[in-house]
């Protein structure tokens, strides 16, 4: 059974998956940036206890005895973020089922963060198990509320629904056809934030981004989803449409595909940036049927052990600096060729 | 090259980092690359926009424009000791009661924000006893607390353990 990460949704050769994260403060209690280690310690142990036996195959784990490579595990499959993993080292914790799609972070920067992930456009039913799980947790504990902001949060960018609904995107063909920039532009006037997951600034590396909502007070969680769907919707046909439009010129697209596919097929060491870049022309090539010695699994394979520690993972060893990207190469074939 | 920490073994790792525009470089081995910590995880971490805040609000300087600036001084969460000054610093709030405290000011900045300052969303299935209950329990253990640590100033040692006994009771019969 493949974890989501592994796998591919509805709408796989744009979407490539969606978070749904919902977040909550305990009654009562301070937020987290103004507990003492102590009280953030008591308000981790009445989280923990109250989750344990709360079923959905959930696992705690808590940060200090996870080791880097682990932490850097989850940061790569966005499952947990880099500051939680950074700054909360010592008093956060997070309750993980099997298939990774369920994490309840303890103590970022709320004191409790559901999310669900997916992967494909499936926004609804990840809403309906981040609130049902919502729901249930809310009937052992009592979570800050006030009848005219909602939900409170430590951040008022956060409050009110405490809903955070982000899907992340493939825009290759909308890239290399310059019209990235039109789409980012359209997605911010419309009220959603919209970034490059990898790389500095709009651009972005491997041509991988992330719409998400920006108001969360005043609005339904329907709203929302419903929201960022229209969006994402509009942002997927013009992607094909673009791709469309490079297919007329095939054999450049051909060309510049598999130059991609022939660099990660022979190179003999290649740095996490690189591969990136390449396997997003590949990638392309795979969705658009042009390159045939791939599958949607070996390419969701190559994405997620060429980065550092699940690296290090797949190949069962602590591995650092130069040797890293020689063992990248190897990894790469391996997975190809399986 | 040799390591420029041990001076004894091969240097094989460059460490290069660049803050405000000074650039450090270190040509380090491999022992001392993994002793000094530089193998550990350097995440680049993304903006935070509670960040901005500071930045974005004392950019204003006319009191017409952002009338909830002035007279910032007095503004504080009675519960949680916030003030309103920290807030506009560190984009975060303190506590829930700090939604109280500030609501006037955090109108505004809410119908700047999220276009509105009035939830109507999922509510909450808090029953009203509970809450009520616990924040009653709550004020009390507050109120001892102050009063615990004013005896323990004035070297009242046996009634302030009386008291501490008191909130320690209450804080059980609370809590599981």
């Amino acid at each position: 059974m493949l974890n989501w990460y592994l796998q591919s949704g509805k709408e796989s050769d744009v979407v490539i998956s969606v978070r749904i994260r919902i977040a909550r403060n305990l009654l009562n209690n301070f937020f987290i940036n103004r507990c003492t280690t102590q009280e953030t310690q008591k308000i981790r142990e009445k989280i923990e206890k109250t989750i344990f036996n709360m079923g959905y195959g959930l696992k705690l784990k808590r940060l200090k005895d996870l080791n880097n490579i682990e932490k850097m595990s989850l940061i790569e499959k966005h499952i947990i973020s880099p500051e939680f993993a950074v700054d909360e080292a010592e008093t956060g914790s997070i309750f993980l089922n099997e298939e990774e799609n369920i994490c309840i972070m303890i103590n970022e920067e709320d004191h409790i963060r559901i999310q669900v992930l997916a992967s494909g456009f499936e926004l609804e039913n990840s809403l309906n198990l981040a609130l049902e799980i919502e729901e249930k947790i809310g009937q052992l504990l009592n979570y800050a509320y006030d009848e005219k902001y909602g939900f409170l949060t430590s951040c008022p960018t956060n409050v009110g629904t405490g809903l955070r609904a982000s899907v992340m995107v493939h825009l290759p063909a909308l890239t290399l056809t310059g019209n990235i920039v039109k789409v980012l532009d359209v997605v911010r006037s419309f009220g959603m934030n919209i970034r490059g997951i990898y790389g500095e600034g709009s651009k972005s590396q491997g041509n991988v981004y992330q719409i998400s909502n920006k108001q969360s007070l005043g609005i339904t969680e329907q709203e929302i989803i419903r929201n960022i769907k229209i969006i994402t919707e509009k942002i997927i046909e013009q992607e094909r449409i673009a791709r469309k439009l490079l297919a007329k010129k095939s054999i450049a697209l051909e060309d510049r595909v598999y130059r991609a596919y022939g660099l990660l097929v022979n190179c003999k060491k290649i740095s996490s940036e690189e591969a990136k870049i390449l396997l997003s022309e590949v990638k392309l090539g795979v969705d658009m049927g042009i390159i045939k010695e791939l599958t949607d699994l070996k390419v969701k394979k190559l994405e997620l052990y060429t980065k550092p520690a699940n690296l290090q993972i797949y190949a069962n060893e602590n591995i650092t600096g130069d040797y890293r990207d020689v063992k990248r190469a190897e990894i790469i074939k391996n997975i190809i060729n399986e | 090259m040799k390591c420029q920490n041990c001076g004894e073994n091969d240097a094989n790792f460059k460490f290069t980092e660049i803050i405000n525009g000074d650039k450090i470089e270190l040509l380090l081995c491999e022992n001392c690359y993994k002793k000094l910590g530089f193998d550990s995880i350097k995440i680049n971490l993304p903006i935070n926009l509670s960040n901005f805040f500071a930045d974005f609000f004392e950019s204003y300087e006319s009191i017409q424009h952002m009338p909830f600036l002035i007279n910032s001084n007095d503004l504080k969460c009675e519960i949680c000791n916030t003030t309103y000054d920290e807030f506009i610093k560190t984009g975060k709030l303190g506590c829930g009661n700090c939604y109280n405290a500030f609501s006037e000011k955090l109108d505004s900045i809410l119908k700047r924000i999220q276009n509105n300052n009035q939830h109507i969303g999922k509510k909450a299935e808090n029953t009203k006893e509970t809450i009520v209950e616990e924040k009653q329990e709550n004020e009390e253990i507050l109120k001892l607390k102050i009063e615990l640590k004013k005896l323990i100033k004035q070297e009242k040692y046996e009634e302030a353990a009386q008291i501490r006994d008191k909130i320690k009771k209450i804080e059980e019969s609370q809590g599981e």
